[in-house]
């Protein structure tokens, strides 16, 4: 944190933008808790993404923590804070591959379901339903709530495991390929359910690799282990993974 | 038995199966009269219930959730068993925040038959 403001200091700029609300009291507490927007923009700059682009999105991040911060509930700021900006740099990752990773049915379905409920918060002054929306767009009740949630929620495809036993295509190039024949969202479910039957250290390092996209050598020394050893798990947890997709029983 | 206005999910006790209780919580809502902005809270607040309910020997035991629309709006309750004897927890005071931020309100016990957490909210208009 920065060196220019103590403890008591911070409590205090906290304490006056919680009683004034005031844009410079909100400036004053941004300006006190950047290095910890800062620190949180750091922890993920080893990914090919300039540094100025995590800042200012940890910094976002930072003041929307700011106003949301209610003092009386008795959480640390510096702690609510920190989740708030860890969040909204997950949130900007996910977007950034969100494209890739859902399919085009949904990504239409999400379009839609958007600019539908825009036009009817303005038509109704309200926040409107996901009844009033799928009468608005005409979609299946079922599919607006499938949009809102792709839209809201972190639903990573994850996997570079081949489909069949003959194993020319990977699930990774089916999700992403924009011809595939099969419900890629089924099979997004489906590989998710597979996770489920690693264990916790495996599933962790195979997240790492196919949706945070680390190195083997970045989630090696995230965990503290060689990288030979990272390359062995992955390719255990895989074949573990391609064992129980041929034998949805097991 | 299950009211007409209820259902329950029950599923192994693991991450992987989050996904299951927030549609759930999504299409529930809806039927409960939650808008969309609302029904982002429910998601936010299920994510903490499960979170909490898996606490400990994740994998062993079974979660159910109970979603019930009523004339008010909705009222969730959680229950997390397993084969071993689980320990008293205590929600962290974050997750009581965003709970307290999210839902009407919400109640942790921890049972014999296992860790509960009920939560009701209802829309605003």
């Amino acid at each position: 944190m920065s060196d220019e403001f103590s403890e008591e200091e911070r409590a205090r700029l906290l304490d006056e933008f919680a009683s004034t609300r005031s844009e410079a009291a909100r400036d004053a507490v941004t300006a006190a808790f950047l290095p910890l927007a800062d620190y949180f923009a750091r922890r993920y700059s080893n990914r090919s993404v300039e540094l100025d682009d995590l800042q200012q999105v940890a910094r976002l991040g930072l003041v929307k923590s700011i106003d949301r911060y209610d003092p009386t509930v008795g959480v640390r700021f510096s702690t609510f804070a920190g989740r708030t900006i860890d969040g909204e740099l997950k949130r900007w990752f996910r977007d950034k591959s969100w494209a890739m990773r859902v399919p085009r049915s949904i990504k239409e379905n999400v379009r839609e379901v958007t600019l539908s409920q825009q036009k009817l918060e303005q038509r109704l002054n309200a926040v409107p339903t996901a009844l009033e929306i799928a009468a608005d767009t005409k979609l299946d009740l079922a599919l607006v709530i499938e949009a809102l949630d792709a839209r809201s929620s972190y639903q990573p495809a994850r996997l570079d495991v081949p489909t069949s036993e003959s194993g020319s295509q990977t699930l990774g190039e089916v999700l992403l390929s924009e011809d595939a024949s099969v419900d890629r969202s089924d099979v997004t479910m489906m590989v998710s359910q597979l996770l489920t039957t690693v264990s916790d250290r495996d599933r962790e390092i195979i997240e790492m690799r196919y949706f945070e996209e680390l190195s083997q050598q970045q989630i090696a020394d995230r965990i503290g282990l060689s990288q030979m050893q990272v390359s062995r798990i992955l390719r255990k947890a895989l074949g573990e993974l391609q064992a129980a997709m041929r034998d949805p029983s097991s | 038995m299950l009211q007409a206005d209820e259902i329950s999910v029950h599923f192994p006790a693991r991450r992987g199966f989050l996904y299951l209780s927030r549609l759930n919580a999504s299409a529930i809502g809806t039927e409960a009269g939650l808008n969309v902005d609302e029904l982002e809270d429910l998601r936010l607040a299920v994510n903490e219930m499960v979170n909490w309910l898996l606490q400990d020997a994740e994998g062993d035991g079974t979660v159910t959730i109970t979603f019930a629309s009523t004339d008010s709006g909705i009222e969730i309750d959680g229950l997390r068993t397993a084969d071993a004897e689980l320990p008293e927890r205590q929600i962290d005071d974050l997750a009581n925040a965003v709970l307290g931020a999210t839902v009407d309100d919400h109640r942790v016990r921890n049972e014999p038959a296992g860790r509960r957490l009920e939560m009701r909210k209802s829309p605003e208009r």
